[in-house]
């Protein structure tokens, strides 16, 4: 198959063919690689490339995404954001007979939601979560936040999908939130399985994960067991995130819509904020914890560098 | 766990180990990179269940490809950091570091702007196979041409890709 095209070329080709090769192929495709240098070279490049491109934004709603006629009771009432990230988890999130609805909740306000199988969902403000009536194992997370306290079934395990992302329970207690490409993941009890279908990682208790669909990257770092979904009692904990998804998190809880400079909003956060729920009181609190100053315009909360002009 | 196919994939990856290692040693550049990426796996075969596989080795081989994927875009990535993005950073690995992300957004722009230059056919059909994870074959019946033609169509997009990064591979360097 290989002769007569360059070796860029070749190399593509063995790479198009990795999901459909069969293990003679795959013994081929070794000796192919240690043959010459200038292969394996070439490969990595392709390689590498293709490994960024899963990085690429999705595509918003496709023209050729097959007909699947349930895809639209998920969109039902879902923003437009919403129905586009999670378009192309759907065929996965679907069976036949599936009759998905959606949970939201708006700033400020929390909710418990119950599965028909036990499961317990605590959902934190500005969440949304799509859920299938008849099917208790499977949900996605939108947007926002929620805490899974999840009934262990060995015979079918729960799987929690957001945008293109997957996690799937070892029987456990926890903390999801998603913040535009970034997806939080705390464990308080048991495990979870990280994009089980591929390359799994499993987050154990006492464990949080930071996925950046963006950047396609993962980082794990200890939490403590009892921080984990805090802001059930306004204790809000923070690993190196940015101000502004900071912000985000603190406005599910307060509802108070908090911005902070954009000279402030990458620059990441480590430690634990108590909220009150009055803004009022938080604001001035959260801008003395990083060192800036505060105004307010209106409904909304502004917190810049101290010294800079209000703009 | 410890269930028949967890045990079956066991015994295909020890059937399979020496080709495995040769397929990574490949990918990795030596032979104890290999050694410690089989590690890595077996390690992950334990938090296997209830996951019957139609081909454990072939199977095993995809796993092998995607898991040196991984390491050498990391490695990529440390090695662009080293070479004078940013000054060194003790705990750079637990952050998701910015300058990590200004590598790959500079490559992403190169790899969108040679996927918006595509004839809209062969993108299409690159993100169909690419973004959306369909098969060749589906792919071919949705866009009513063949197998082959998909092929012709995915090879040209990711050709085309590969030539936006110019000659060195853009930050990726660090074998």
């Amino acid at each position: 198959m290989t002769e007569g095209r360059d070796i860029v070329d070749q190399a593509i080709g063995w790479h198009l063919r990795h999901a459909e090769m069969s293990s003679a192929e795959w013994h081929d495709f070794v000796a192919w690689l240690e043959a010459d240098a200038a292969h394996a070279t070439a490969y990595d490049r392709v390689a590498l490339d293709d490994a960024l491109l899963a990085d690429l934004p999705r595509p918003a709603p496709a023209p050729f995404v097959p007909a699947r006629p349930r895809r639209l009771a998920w969109a039902v009432g879902g923003t437009a954001m919403a129905a586009g990230l999670a378009a192309l988890v759907m065929p996965l999130a679907l069976t036949p007979g599936s009759v998905a609805y959606t949970v939201r909740t708006a700033p400020g306000e929390s909710r418990t939601v119950t599965l028909a199988d036990g499961t317990r969902i605590e959902m934190n403000g500005g969440t949304t979560l799509r859920l299938d009536r008849n099917d208790p194992r499977v949900a996605s997370l939108d947007a926002g936040e929620a805490v899974f306290a999840v009934r262990h079934d060995g015979g079918k395990a729960f799987v929690l999908h957001s945008g293109a992302l997957a996690l799937q329970d070892v029987g456990t207690v926890f903390d999801v939130s998603r913040n535009g490409t970034r997806l939080d993941v705390a464990v308080a009890e048991g495990a979870v399985s990280f994009q089980p279908g591929r390359e799994a990682i499993l987050i154990k208790a006492g464990t949080a994960l930071v996925a950046r669909e963006d950047i396609h990257q993962v980082a794990l770092t200890p939490v403590p067991v009892d921080a984990v979904g805090g802001w059930r009692s306004g204790r809000l904990t923070f690993n190196a995130t940015p101000l502004g998804d900071v912000a985000e998190a603190i406005r599910r809880t307060d509802g108070a819509d908090i911005r902070f400079d954009p000279d402030l909003s990458a620059r990441p956060f480590t430690g634990m904020v108590r909220l009150t729920g009055d803004a009022a009181k938080d604001v001035p609190h959260i801008a003395a914890l990083v060192g800036a100053g505060w105004r307010r315009d209106g409904e909304r909360w502004i917190i810049s560098p101290e010294g800079k002009a209000g703009n | 766990m410890g269930s028949p196919t967890e045990s079956g994939l066991k015994a295909v990856f020890l059937a399979e180990r020496p080709m495995l290692a040769r397929l990574l040693a490949a990918r990795l550049g030596g032979p104890d990179d290999a050694e410690d990426a089989l590690q890595d796996m077996w390690l992950k075969l334990d938090q296997f269940v209830d996951r019957p596989v139609a081909d454990p080795a072939a199977y095993l081989f995809r796993m092998a490809a995607n898991l040196a994927a991984d390491r050498r875009l990391s490695a990529a990535r440390r090695g662009a950091r080293d070479t004078g993005w940013m000054e060194a950073q003790s705990e750079a690995d637990d952050i998701p570091d910015i300058e990590r992300t200004l590598i790959a957004r500079e490559r992403l722009r190169q790899v969108e702007a040679a996927l918006d230059a595509l004839p809209e056919r062969t993108r299409t059909a690159f993100r169909m196979f690419r973004l959306e994870g369909r098969p060749q074959r589906e792919i071919a019946g949705t866009l009513g041409i063949s197998v082959s033609g998909v092929e012709k169509l995915l090879q040209r997009a990711y050709r085309q890709i590969h030539d936006s990064g110019g000659g060195e591979g853009v930050g990726m360097a660090g074998r």
